[in-house]
């Protein structure tokens, strides 16, 4: 009779125990989602700035630099950029400079954080098509799809965000 | 030796009870936190919700139901912007015979608290030209918005254009 008592006792100690666990641990995720989200914001300032910017003169080390801040496919289409883009900006003496105006959270769980940035973007070379200037400006809109990588925060996905029109 | 063993558990089952409200007590707690922390998420995705839906109103303006699209925009804002809207927008758009739809992009926070928030939206508008044979046009729109907490419902009370 004791002994069956004990037993019963030990269960529900148990799921006392598991249910306080994953309580605590379901806790643990949600807190860490909003610190993420401050994390993956402030490396993405950078890495965007870093991402987007490039000069004729240095560009295999700036696309070295870009592709070290990538993870997964973003990586391979850094190296693809580095057969292709480097070539013509070399010829058209081409120097980009991406500057983060702001940047905002869209989700953040621990381990993905989806961060909105906008950036101005200044690009100018030698070659001078009809009409368009040597240097020009442009307001753009990227999304970086943060991942965390050991311990740091990587870019695995970098989407500018001009969608189709709408159909109407 | 016989009183030694029934004594045991009886020890045993005091300290399987205590354990047991231990892990009640702290399960509590940690309910008690885990729901605090599922309000302020829920509320954080109210906010980004309504400077997209503030947007979209913002962006989707129609000069031949010029009222409720006005009503719309009027809804979701308030203070500075809800002033600014209320004293232009209507006549510029009827001037213009304005017809365009807006399209969200993207949007997230940038602070937050439990009364105020700041939000980046990307919404663009795709304009139909009432008096031209044209195509749509297409702007591209980077919005910087402030939210305010008013009586439960978060509110536009700002909205730039980031440049």
């Amino acid at each position: 009779m004791k002994l069956r008592l004990t037993a019963f006792l030990a269960v529900v100690a148990l799921l006392a125990a598991g249910a306080a666990g994953w309580l605590y641990l379901d806790l643990r995720s949600l807190t860490g989602g909003e610190r993420a989200g401050q994390e993956a914001v402030n490396a993405a300032r950078i890495y965007a700035a870093d991402m987007l910017s490039y000069d004729y003169r240095t560009i295999k080390e700036d696309l070295a630099r870009a592709r070290g801040h990538a993870t997964g496919d973003l990586v391979a289409q850094y190296d693809r950029l580095a057969t292709t883009l480097a070539p013509t900006a070399i010829k058209q003496k081409k120097v980009q400079q991406a500057v983060v105006a702001d940047a905002a959270v869209e989700s953040a769980t621990t381990a993905e954080v989806r961060v909105l940035v906008f950036l101005n973007v200044t690009t100018s070379s030698s070659e001078t098509s009809t009409g368009s200037p040597r240097q020009q400006v442009v307001q753009n809109r990227a999304r970086l799809v943060m991942v965390r990588v050991a311990d740091r925060w990587l870019v695995s996905d970098l989407s500018t965000l001009l969608g189709n029109t709408p159909i109407r | 030796m016989a009183r030694d063993v029934r004594r045991a558990p009886a020890k045993l089952n005091a300290a399987l009870v205590a354990l047991t409200l231990a892990f009640a007590a702290g399960g509590w707690l940690a309910w008690q936190a885990r729901a605090e922390e599922l309000a302020v998420a829920a509320d954080r995705q109210a906010a980004i919700t309504a400077a997209s839906t503030h947007a979209i109103n913002l962006m989707s303006v129609d000069h031949r139901t010029i009222d409720s699209t006005l009503n719309r925009i009027l809804a979701t804002s308030t203070g500075e912007a809800k002033t600014g809207y209320q004293a232009t927008l209507k006549a510029a758009t009827l001037k213009n015979k304005v017809l365009q739809t807006g399209v969200l992009r993207a949007s997230g926070l940038t602070s937050f608290t439990a009364t105020d928030a700041q939000a980046l939206v990307v919404a663009d508008a795709v304009i139909n030209w009432a008096d031209r044979d044209d195509p749509a046009e297409e702007r591209f729109y980077r919005w910087r918005m402030t939210l305010v907490k008013e009586s439960g419902k978060w509110l536009v009370a700002k909205a730039e254009l980031v440049s």
